[in-house]
């Protein structure tokens, strides 16, 4: 008795959840019969449809022709190459040198550096832009590097994260004779896998879709980011007109997301739990 | 795991090293001009004998590349192509580089990179031409013209452009401009809608009245067919407020006193019964619009067999002169036919974007940088530009190119011909910064049935005017 | 006054420390506290970023006045806590519904998570056309077919508002969910133990035992989502430009700094309005810090 019903609250679950991520899905599959849709390319189609009406592939190729996408791919990796490198760098060795070295100050400097948190990106975007138009660094990918190496958020999860690696590991390589740069890399950062890859995916995530700091950055079309490109592309042409150029644009830019969560959903899921509620 | 990891952070550590660093430029794009062999026996083509020169020329929402038109399906040729195709045969000693920067936002982006010096000469559209010169960033034209025996203004363009306000600047009269592109501004109805409904067609120079009291009656299911219509279309996001300040021809509307370089003792009369007349009008206007006319939407079909709007005010014919040439169908222009604007001469607030050359151009690049001006601006290059991306309105006299059943086109001309501008327009940075977003916020409100005080709302627009204009210095 | 010998031990002893924190310090000197300082400046001064001189409080008084600047307030609030409330209520269900799984609980993890890695952008302009105001628009269609008539989605200023929260949502209900999967898997076993016990059932159970554990996991969200719903910009500006549209109804407080900052180039005021919203934000941290008392261990 119980059993039947414990089996008939499971099968209720199941039809009430697979009917919500139905509705999550349509969306994407709207998005991706409409960018094949050659009686949408110039306006909306009635009645509306989730199949195209007649086939194309005219609209990736206006995209590919029209727009650099793949250049703009290109240039949001170099980008999101550069600060997760650096992003992460900055963050171990800060997190190191909090967790274990535990030098004169180091208290004052993680609450520094927390309550520096609070400070939302758009209250200091102003003057980081002028900073960076003096130094002669707008059109340049160094407006992106060079803010990398604060990254407090990832610094605090390292300096957590160490916390759980015994300190004995430094104190026998200190009296073997190594130095702390020599522990931290050779000893301590190799240990720090998952949360490395945790942090690699957060700021890849970010990166990529990071849009307004590249927005007032890059003025150059050479260097658009792939969110700039395609922003620009669809002001330039109306957001509201030719809905199959617009679907098979947002398609392009968004494939290569999707490729990565395909593959790392799991990883990206427990990343999200992990550091989502700990913070 | 932790292999893979650290590869992956070495690796792009690498990459970021060896690309990101210091791109200032893709080299790619220094293209060695010589390997584009030069086209010998080509009549009429006279190369310019000049001295080996750089220059950079930044559009908006330029095509650099070759593409394919999704509108027409046809393929274009981007500007790289002209340069390398049409200009360098003019000018073997000229290495051009084209650049672009989007719609977005431009006046600002156009203002640093004239401010950084990343150009030598541009595309400059909407009235912050003169504005630029104001402020020491383009450079005057009138010392070319004068000692360029070649150069006749009259002979190249309209007249009427000399002193338009998006091309001179608005105290000295200097020419700052060379005209390229004209705005879209002209008033098209569907004579079938009209028909249909049983209504007289509009006058060759309608007035607002007229519009808003023909637009009344074809509001609702077309009794043909059955199928909703809307009596009127304009753009309620627009950004510049076109048909606004062409109402305020026919209102005669004032708005703002004085001249932009003193923004401290500009007179304000937001709060004068002509606004309030004009404003009326637009919130009446907005019951006979589709509703979506106020993200700039509803208009898809006008121009095409499906329409379902009666008229449509600061539109162009560049839909149905592009199916007119796909299929030669003569209905479709007879069907669409385009009157003159609001003004008591039937002109509308123009626009011209023009082809201007920044004031940093080193001394000795100064003359040839004129000369490619003129080359950019004139009728040569309006013609490919004609060609590639359609029936636009483009400022030469020389109108031999256009298609001759476009009566579109002439239309336009008539419009701009007599425009003329003030104080109370784009250029006023109160104007941009507050009265567009007033206005198009009142009739998207007025739009969805809310109803609103307007005297009440000019008064306090009017308030906050002149606190602004005193905290300017 | 210190031997060269206690110099030399205090930098044995700290200077790798040093060494290793340079880089996030000198970011965070460089590209926080100095633009914190500078943009207080800025907000004093007439300026346009590279030259301007001092204005006094005339930015604070010029946005205090400046009605665009409270409706953009409240439109950012209105936003904000819409979509907190909305996200709270139905991703928490949600939550609760996978958790009760006892298959598949991955599966739905994975396809509610899916949008949130699509950028704002992009969900922008699909949603555009999703939200079509006429009846070609899809969602429309869908009304129709139930005969409700067409909405304005993003054309009404009183409808704009909760259509950019039900997009929103749709991006964010995945995250905001597996936030609430993971405070609903660190409730302690026992505590359920002890209510089967008592024969509690599980509609029970999760009032009495689900509910009070959760309830710091809820304040966390609530302040944090109204924190990052306070920065609204990208899809706001992608649907109804610097503007707001549509009647200003999305214009929120960052598009009113940008529209400040990098359209009308008056650097003063939006330096001014960024203050604000650093106020309002600061506002909420210390709400956070107090509730959940972070800062105490150290």
């Amino acid at each position: 008795m119980v059993a039947n019903r414990k089996r008939f609250a499971q099968i209720a679950l199941w039809i009430i959840l697979s009917l919500g991520a139905t509705t999550m899905l349509l969306p994407f599959w709207w998005m991706l019969s409409t960018s094949f849709d050659q009686d949408a390319i110039l306006d909306v189609p009635f009645p509306p449809r989730f199949i195209p009406g007649r086939f194309t592939i005219d609209t990736y190729k206006m995209t590919f022709t029209n727009v650099p996408m793949f250049k703009y791919i290109f240039n949001s990796l170099i980008i999101a190459a550069g600060v997760i490198a650096i992003s992460i760098l900055s963050a171990l060795t800060a997190g190191y040198a909090l967790s274990k070295i535990r030098f004169k100050g180091h208290r004052q400097i993680l609450i520094l550096a927390l309550s520096t948190m609070m400070v939302p990106f758009e209250v200091t975007m102003i003057p980081q832009f002028f900073l960076f138009n003096k130094l002669g660094l707008i059109n340049n990918y160094l407006a992106f590097y060079l803010p990398a190496v604060n990254y407090v958020f990832g610094t605090f999860f390292v300096k957590q994260y160490m916390d759980t690696i015994p300190d004995s590991l430094r104190e026998a390589a200190l009296i073997d004779g190594a130095n702390d740069f020599y522990i931290s890399f050779k000893i301590y950062f190799p240990l720090c896998g998952p949360m490395i890859s945790t942090l690699l995916i957060l700021l890849f995530l970010g990166s990529w879709n990071d849009f307004l700091w590249p927005l007032i950055v890059l003025t150059d079309a050479n260097l658009y980011t792939i969110q700039v490109g395609v922003a620009m592309f669809t002001y330039n042409q109306g957001v509201n007109t030719m809905p199959a150029i617009r679907m098979a644009t947002t398609m392009a830019s968004i494939l290569p997301v999707l490729i990565v969560y395909l593959f790392l959903q799991r990883y990206i899921v427990e990343s999200i739990a992990l550091t989502g509620i700990k913070q | 795991m932790k292999k893979l990891l650290t590869m992956i952070l070495i690796i792009s550590l690498m990459a970021t090293m060896l690309l990101g660093c210091g791109r200032e430029k893709d080299p790619s794009d220094q293209r060695d001009t010589s390997a584009a062999p030069p086209i010998q026996g080509e009549e009429d083509v006279k190369p310019v004998e000049i001295k080996q020169t750089d220059l950079i020329f930044t559009g908006i929402g330029f095509n650099l590349k070759d593409g394919i038109d999704p509108k027409t399906n046809k393929e274009y040729q981007g500007w790289e192509t002209f340069v390398q195709e049409q200009f360098n045969e003019k000018f073997p000693n000229v290495n051009l580089e084209v650049n672009t920067i989007p719609w977005e936002n431009f006046r600002a982006k156009l203002q640093t990179i004239l401010q950084s010096n990343g150009t030598d000469l541009l595309y400059a559209s909407g009235s912050f031409t003169a504005f630029f010169h104001k402020q020491g960033l383009l450079m005057g034209l009138n010392k070319f013209i004068e000692s360029d025996p070649s150069f006749n203004f009259e002979d190249e363009y309209p007249a009427g452009l000399r002193k338009n306000m998006n091309l001179t600047d608005y105290t000295t009269e200097e020419l700052v401009a060379l005209p390229f592109i004209l705005g879209n501004r002209i008033i098209i109805y569907d004579k079938q809608i009209f028909d249909d409904w049983g209504v007289e067609y509009l006058s060759e120079h309608p007035t607002p009245e007229e519009i808003l009291e023909k637009a009344s009656q074809m509001t609702g299911k077309n009794p043909k067919t059955g199928k909703q219509n809307y009596g009127l279309w304009y753009d309620g996001k627009s950004m510049n407020l076109s048909w606004f300040l062409a109402l305020g021809y026919y209102f005669d509307v004032v708005g703002c006193e004085g001249t932009l370089d003193n923004l401290k003792e500009l007179k304000w009369s937001i709060n004068s019964p002509e606004v309030l007349k004009t404003l009326e009008w637009c919130c009446e206007a907005a019951k006979y619009c589709p509703p979506s006319f106020v993200n700039s939407q509803g208009n898809e079909n006008f121009g095409t067999e499906n329409n379902d709007v009666a008229i449509a005010i600061d539109t162009n014919g560049v839909k149905i002169m592009n199916e007119y040439m796909k299929t030669e169908d003569e209905a479709l222009l007879d069907r669409y036919e385009p009157t003159l604007h609001f003004g008591p001469k039937g002109e509308g607030w123009a626009v011209a974007d023009g082809i201007a050359m920044s004031a940093k151009i080193k001394e000795e690049d100064q003359a040839v940088a004129w000369e490619v001006c003129k080359y950019l601006a004139g009728s040569e290059t309006q013609k490919w530009f004609y060609e590639q991306f359609g029936p636009s309105p483009m400022a030469s006299k020389d109108t031999s190119f256009y298609h001759p059943k476009d009566k579109y086109l002439l239309m336009n001309m008539k419009v701009v011909e007599n425009s003329h501008s003030g104080a109370f327009e784009e250029l006023n940075p109160f104007f941009v910064s507050d009265i567009q977003p007033f206005v198009t916020g009142i009739i998207s409100k007025y739009a969805v049935g809310q109803k609103i005080d307007l005297q009440a709302e000019l008064e306090s627009l009017q308030r906050k005017a002149e606190v602004w204009s005193s905290n300017q210095e | 006054m210190p031997s060269e010998r206690s110099l030399k031990r205090f930098l044995r002893q700290n200077g790798a420390g040093y060494i290793l924190i340079m880089p996030m310090v000198t970011g965070i000197l460089v590209f926080v506290v100095y633009p914190m300082l500078k943009a207080l400046l800025y907000s004093f001064q007439h300026t346009n970023g590279i030259s301007g001189y001092f204005a006094g409080l005339r930015n604070y008084i010029w946005i205090f006045k400046d009605p665009v600047f409270w409706t953009a307030v409240f439109n950012t609030f209105y936003m904000a806590i819409l979509s907190v409330i909305v996200n709270l209520v139905v991703c928490f269900i949600l939550a609760s519904f996978i958790n009760a799984l006892s298959i598949g609980k991955n599966l739905f993890k994975a396809v509610y998570f899916l949008p949130n890695v699509v950028s704002v952008i992009a969900v922008s302009i699909l949603f555009n056309f999703l939200f079509y105001p006429t009846e070609a628009g899809p969602v429309n269609y869908v009304l129709g077919v139930l005969g409700i008539p067409a909405v304005g989605w993003f054309t009404s200023p009183i409808i704009a508002p909760l259509s950019i929260v039900l997009m929103g949502m749709w991006r964010s209900i995945g995250y905001d969910t597996i936030i609430f999967l993971a405070g609903l898997q660190s409730v302690p076993r026992e505590l359920y133990e002890a209510a089967n016990v008592d024969g509690a059932g599980s509609l029970k159970r999760w009032w009495h035992i689900t509910l009070p554990s959760m309830r710091p996991v809820f304040v966390f969200f609530i302040i944090m989502a109204t924190i990052n719903s306070l920065k609204r910009f990208g899809d706001v500006w992608m649907i109804g430009g610097v503007g707001g549209n549509p009647g200003g109804a999305l214009q929120t407080i960052v598009l009113y700094i940008y529209r400040n900052a990098w359209v009308s180039s008056d650097v003063g005021v939006a330096s001014a309005a960024a203050y604000m919203l650093f106020l309002f934000s600061l506002m909420f941290t210390l709400i956070n810090y107090r509730i959940m008392g972070v800062g105490k261990e150290n």
